[in-house]
């Protein structure tokens, strides 16, 4: 397995710039897990999490005119491809197809001692589940929740991402928290 | 196995191990692949196959030759039409050449079997043109030797020797 390339992100995307093949392997494995893991969060389906992932990377290096000495390439890379996710997920409208998250007398994540062959099912369907509570938020606070919680950028990160302010932040993901907790208490098993 | 509770994600107070488990799946090495390589043709021009390169060289050459062709065209059907012929098509003869002449009618090509071709006749040998436009040629001299026959023996045709073609000229018929 290869050694990760010690340069900075800066230093690789210019030398990406000079059509350095290398530099963006190197850049494109530090951010990848990142990036799907936002986008998979946003769209709740691997396949058009990877054409997020996908389509983010290229319009982020082929834009990297506006990209320069504004923000740093995690959260310049995380901008375009949560912008991609909600764009293919607009279009591809992959909520009727979906798993509908109605509660059913059978808590879908129990764990059986007797299988405990089931407990990569538990997780998935706890992934189902996350990603239909997530479907229901508004576009603006679904982006926000994702970019801070999977994401993993500060407000102030999240903010320069948005181009909203700290305070509007806040705002959303409180309101995202609130929504987010109403929907998946009706999962909570008892 | 205490399983997790959804709502403490929203929170954001799933421990960090719990909430890796939550990830999805990550992508095969093969499906990161395509997308790296993908990336890689759309953001560094070197990557592009030399192939595509030249497609897209070829379909702009292409494109150039047909607005060329499409000038040229355009400027021929403006220019007037002469009533004097070309000098190339005055220099043609006007009278079928063959006027004076009885068509040896030898055969059609659907009424000719060629039995056997020996040797290298086959560069030689016409079929299907009209045999007084084009050189019906069965032989050249230095394969022909031509004696005598011997007294009381005539030519016959002989299918399993070389082909023979044997007509006379004689004057024009009315069919």
């Amino acid at each position: 397995m290869p050694r990760p390339d010690p340069a900075t992100d800066d230093e690789l995307v210019g030398r990406i710039a000079r059509g350095d093949a290398l530099a963006l392997d190197a850049l494109f494995v530090r951010h990848r897990e990142l990036a799907y893991r936002v986008a998979y969060r946003l769209l709740g389906h691997d396949a058009d999490a990877l054409d997020a992932v996908q389509d983010g990377f290229v319009n982020a290096l082929t834009h990297l005119g506006r990209f320069r000495g504004q923000s740093s390439f995690k959260t310049w890379l995380l901008k375009i491809v949560s912008n991609a996710a909600l764009d293919i997920g607009r279009v591809r409208q992959r909520q009727d197809a979906r798993y509908v998250g109605t509660p059913s007398d059978e808590c879908p994540w129990v764990a059986d001692d007797d299988a405990p062959a089931d407990a990569g099912l538990e997780r998935a369907d706890l992934r189902v589940v996350l990603a239909d509570a997530l479907a229901k938020l508004p576009a603006a606070q679904r982006q926000t929740f994702v970019l801070h919680v999977d994401g993993e950028l500060s407000y102030r990160e999240v903010a320069d991402v948005l181009g909203i302010s700290i305070g509007t932040v806040m705002s959303r993901l409180f309101y995202a928290r609130q929504r987010l907790k109403s929907f998946l208490a009706e999962y909570v098993c008892p | 196995m205490t399983p997790p509770d959804p709502a403490r994600y929203a929170d954001g107070s799933l421990d960090p191990t719990t909430r890796r488990a939550l990830d999805p799946a990550p992508p095969t090495r093969a499906e990161w692949k395509r997308v790296s390589d993908h990336i890689a043709l759309r953001v560094l021009p070197c990557a592009r196959p030399a192939g595509q390169r030249g497609r897209r060289v070829a379909a702009a050459l292409a494109l150039a030759a047909c607005a060329v062709f499409a000038v040229l065209a355009w400027e021929w059907r403006k220019a007037p039409v002469t009533s004097n012929p070309p000098e190339s098509a005055k220099a043609r003869p006007e009278t079928d050449p063959l006027a004076e002449f009885a068509v040896l009618p030898v055969a059609t090509d659907d009424e000719m079997r060629i039995a056997t071709l020996r040797g290298d006749w086959g560069t030689g040998l016409v079929v299907g043109l009209h045999p007084l436009e084009g050189e019906l040629q069965l032989a050249t001299a230095g394969e022909v030797t031509v004696g005598r026959a011997p007294v009381g023996t005539e030519p016959a045709p002989d299918f399993d020797d070389e082909p023979m073609v044997i007509g006379f000229k004689g004057p024009r018929t009315s069919e």
